[in-house]
């Protein structure tokens, strides 16, 4: 081989590899669009008695398509201008923070896939976020039989999917078993469904009937059969055909998917919840896992809202002063969870549980946790948990802060001071299990602290394995397991838990405003309510059913504390005033 | 050279059983259960055992071993995703065009950028075109790739307002990616070609060449570039291969739905079929980009030619003989 091949060779190869990289990046382009939804509305024939029009006095009976999708980040006002007055639509470009393969109903699991999973198809139940009581949407009636588990309920007649296929018991008693048989799975808290009629059926649950149980644990939702075994579950995966009041109109596995109207929901809009009935036309979730990306996204005005989980991470948005956090109160239930599994020190010795309870100090807790907002329990133990004993019952009067006493009962429990080390478990909310810690070490108790990955957090706790730990934190209530004695800042009789704040892109007026307010005057209030008016961006809250656009919606906020400003106004969007006192 | 191609390609069998026994084993070691990811905490004792069997998660570690042997090497099937019930190869099928382009685009910008740079850094030993790119060439190799990718975050998209920082898009989304990962090769490129460079321009071929008063251009393209290139070859492939296997960090960063990315996703949620599928095809890309490499070495150095001609001929000798 001579000096002149090799050189021809090489620029052959240079150019070979231009060309190789030019192609790949149009096949990869192309590519992109492999999982684009193309739902068409035509085929529906169903009554539809509710599209007159939205709470929020979107034109929906008009607005058939969204013929040109412009959700750019451009804008004169800080953000996204396709949202807000001067728009003709309502879009909202969210965070998915868990990413998502499949559009397939019977794989869209988790909190945030879920919420997904009820935009798409109807549910059986839901529960207003200003009550605990659940709310029949594809249910008309329903009531329990005397075992307090079975529900004889009965369907609307007239639901039907995007391709007019009405939705019947056989489609219900379908899914049932196309989840448990074919795909292994399990209905959450549903044992098993009956059918008595074209509509109507019994469920027989898990647990006992309590407020808000069946909104929160049942995961039937309505899939049609027909459509489902038409489309496959291929087809189904990036091209559902749904029963929900949205429609997928574009989806890339694990990048982003866009939901838009159907505009022919079956159902009356009024009959919603208010969380469901937003008036949101189009709505965008991008997959971003990493906080530091959301935060980025943020910054740079790519999302116009993200609605924070975790009290703690608001340093981590807030710090370089680029970014917007508004907070309301948090009441998560946090629960301290003692491993009950017979043989464990806690199961059989009241005296170390009441010790532990004494030994903590509630309100620094609160305070580390939820800024001081929540109370502590009057309860070590409810009914509802695993390895309950009536001998656990309390007064009801608030468990309080006894250092003393707390000593008494460990020295009654059979522990010396620094002679007893638990292991404790937790996945989140560091600050709170800090104050714990501190707290134990007073009494002499030690923790030896382990913060976990979600998986390994589950697996652990699922298992109640001795050697793994002896205490778990937690801010949400395990059912039927073997763990379980808790108790926590929130009283966990109550339902209610209420997201913790919600940040958007950077405004300074606005920033200066919201803070004035929290500690001011009602002149304060409405100042700051009125530029959250003009940014529309702010205030949509994230809810079940996409986001509650508010600015045609509230006409006054009286609150008594202008920290719930931003979220309760938004819970509360479909009433005209909303009051706090 | 065809013998050794076919040598090469069978090399690559037992390579990628390997790579799949391997990643079997150390999910199975891994701590945590699919099962929990799957059914979330609303579930009972019972369902999470009956899924656990019915998934055959119960079975000893050898019987999982085979069958996943067998489904993947007899079916040529990697299984259906855990947490989505989608086929792997589906998923992967889909996300490798975009990990495959950020791979190729992000080598051929550090070729073309790191190779004039070594060139001249070469030709001007000692001056500031030398050291300067060497500085930078410095930098670019001893930096992690994620810190210098979150940089270009901090100044691009969040200082000057100019490229997005994560998603996909339009072109504009691509950029940052891949100036990441280009940059550890461009580096590489510049300081391998200004070595490569040196010491071929001390060859007495280069100095006859100047004394017979050919052009200086003429010297360092026609004479001295070619024969400086072919360690870069080499070097090529592993960084091709290298932008292939850290392309977990880069589309974690810029939230691209690649293979790294959903390879990531999956070990996050112990999600076993997507990562086994994952890691075998990272591999077997890898194994194919080092393959080519070698099969291109042998074709333009005419010695790496000769070694094989003449083990040929000896054969052929031995067997006349």
């Amino acid at each position: 081989m001579t000096d002149l091949t090799r050189r021809d060779f090489l620029k052959y190869m240079g150019l070979g590899a231009a060309g190789v990289a030019g192609a790949v990046a149009l096949a990869a382009c192309g590519g992109n669009n492999a999982n684009t939804a193309t739902n068409s509305e035509g085929g529906n024939t169903a009554s539809n008695p509710g599209t007159g029009s939205s709470a929020g006095g979107s034109s929906i009976d008009t607005a058939e398509t969204v013929t040109s999708l412009d959700l750019t980040t451009s804008g004169e006002k800080n953000g996204n201008v396709t949202m807000g007055p001067d728009s003709d639509k309502l879009t909202m470009v969210a965070v998915a923070a868990k990413t998502f393969e499949t559009l397939d109903p019977f794989f869209l699991g988790g909190s945030m896939n879920a919420r997904i999973k009820t935009m798409l198809w109807t549910p059986l139940w839901d529960m207003p976020y200003s009550g605990s009581e659940d709310k029949g949407i594809a249910v008309k009636e329903w009531s329990f039989e005397d075992d307090g588990k079975t529900v004889v309920f009965e369907l609307y007649d007239n639901i039907v999917d995007m391709e007019g296929n009405n939705y019947t018991m056989d489609d219900m008693m379908w899914f049932a078993d196309y989840t448990v048989n074919v795909l292994g799975k399990n209905l959450r808290d549903v044992l098993s469904v009956e059918s008595t009629g074209k509509y109507t059926g019994k469920l027989h649950m898990k647990q006992k009937y309590f407020p808000g149980y069946l909104s929160s644990s049942v995961s039937i939702v309505c899939v049609t059969q027909k459509a489902y075994e038409a489309a496959g579950d291929e087809g189904f995966r990036s091209n559902p055909v749904t029963t929900g009041r949205y429609k997928a109109i574009d989806f890339v596995s694990g990048a982003y998917a866009v939901f838009q109207q159907t505009y022919k929901y079956w159902g009356d809009l009024e009959a919603l919840t208010p969380q469901r009935a937003a008036n949101v036309d189009v709505c965008r979730y991008d997959v971003i896992t990493e906080e530091s990306q959301i935060a980025t996204a943020l910054r740079t005005n790519t999302i116009q809202a993200y609605d924070i989980q975790v009290s703690t991470a608001e340093d981590f948005y807030a710090d370089p002063g680029n970014v917007n956090v508004f907070k309301f109160p948090a009441l998560f239930p946090s629960f301290l969870m003692f491993n009950m599994y017979p043989g464990s020190k806690f199961a059989d010795n009241k005296a170390l549980r009441e010790a532990v309870a004494y030994a903590i100090n509630w309100e620094d807790v609160a305070y580390a946790a939820t800024m001081g907002y929540g109370s502590s329990t009057g309860v070590i133990g409810h009914e509802a948990l695993a390895g309950y004993n009536k001998d656990w019952e309390t007064d009801g009067s608030a468990i309080h802060y006894d250092p003393d006493l707390a000593k008494q009962k460990l020295e009654e429990a059979g522990y010396k001071p620094g002679e007893l080390t638990l292991k404790f478990s937790y996945n989140q909310t560091p600050n709170e299990f800090a104050v714990m810690q501190e707290n134990l070490s007073q009494i002499g108790i030690n923790l030896e602290m382990a913060l976990l990955d979600e998986v390994t957090y589950l697996d652990k706790r699922n298992r109640a394995d001795l050697l793994e730990w002896d205490l778990m934190g937690s801010d949400f209530v395990p059912k039927g397991f073997v763990t379980n004695i808790l108790f926590g800042m929130g009283d966990i009789t109550s339902a209610q838990q209420w997201d913790g704040q919600i940040c958007g892109a950077h405004d300074e007026e606005v920033g200066e405003l919201v803070l004035a307010a929290r500690y001011g005057t009602q002149e304060d209030i409405d100042k700051a309510y009125h530029a959250l008016m003009d940014r529309l961006w702010y205030i949509p809250r994230f809810n079940g059913n996409g986001f509650i656009g508010a600015y045609n919606k509230i006409e006054r906020v009286v609150v008594d504390s202008s920290q719930e400003l931003c979220g309760q106004a938004c819970l509360f969007a479909d009433d005209y005033d909303v009051f706090y006192k | 050279m065809i013998r050794y191609a076919f040598k090469r390609i069978l090399m690559l069998i037992p390579v990628i059983i390997g790579v799949t026994i391997l990643i079997f084993t150390l999910m199975y070691l891994v701590p945590g259960d699919p099962v929990a990811s799957i059914l979330g905490s609303d579930a009972e004792p019972w369902e999470y055992e009956q899924l656990r069997e019915a998934m055959g998660l119960n079975k000893p570690y050898i019987v999982r071993l085979f069958n996943y042997i067998v489904q993947v090497y007899v079916h040529l099937d990697l299984g259906q995703s855990y947490l989505s019930g989608v086929s792997v190869s589906t998923e992967i099928f889909g996300r490798l065009p975009r990990t495959l382009m950020l791979g190729f685009i992000s080598t051929f910008v550090s070729l073309i950028i790191g190779i004039p740079l070594g060139i001249n850094a070469a030709v001007h030993q000692g001056t500031v075109h030398d050291w300067l790119p060497l500085s930078v060439a410095l930098l670019g190799v001893s930096m992690p790739g994620f810190w210098f990718a979150l940089m270009l975050v901090v100044l691009f998209s969040i200082k000057l307002g100019w490229l997005p920082a994560y998603g996909m898009g339009g072109i504009q989304y691509w950029i940052l990616p891949i100036m990441s990962g280009a940059f550890h090769g461009i580096a590489m490129n510049a300081r391998q070609t200004r070595a490569s460079m040196l010491e071929v321009l001390g060859q007495d071929y280069i100095v006859m060449a100047r004394s017979k008063g050919m052009p200086e251009r003429d010297v360092i393209f026609k004479h001295a570039l070619p024969n400086a290139m072919i360690p870069l070859i080499t070097l090529m492939g592993g960084i091709l291969a290298n932008i292939f296997g850290g392309g977990m960090l880069t589309e974690t960063i810029f939230s691209i739905p690649g293979v790294g990315y959903y390879m990531v996703k999956a070990v996050n949620q112990r999600d076993y079929p997507a990562v086994q599928g994952s890691v075998l095809m990272l591999s077997i890309v890898f194994s194919i980009v080092m393959l080519l490499t070698d099969l291109v070495m042998a074709a333009v150095d005419p010695r790496v030619k000769a070694q094989f001609a003449s083990r040929a001929a000896k054969k052929k000798k031995e067997a006349d003989a």
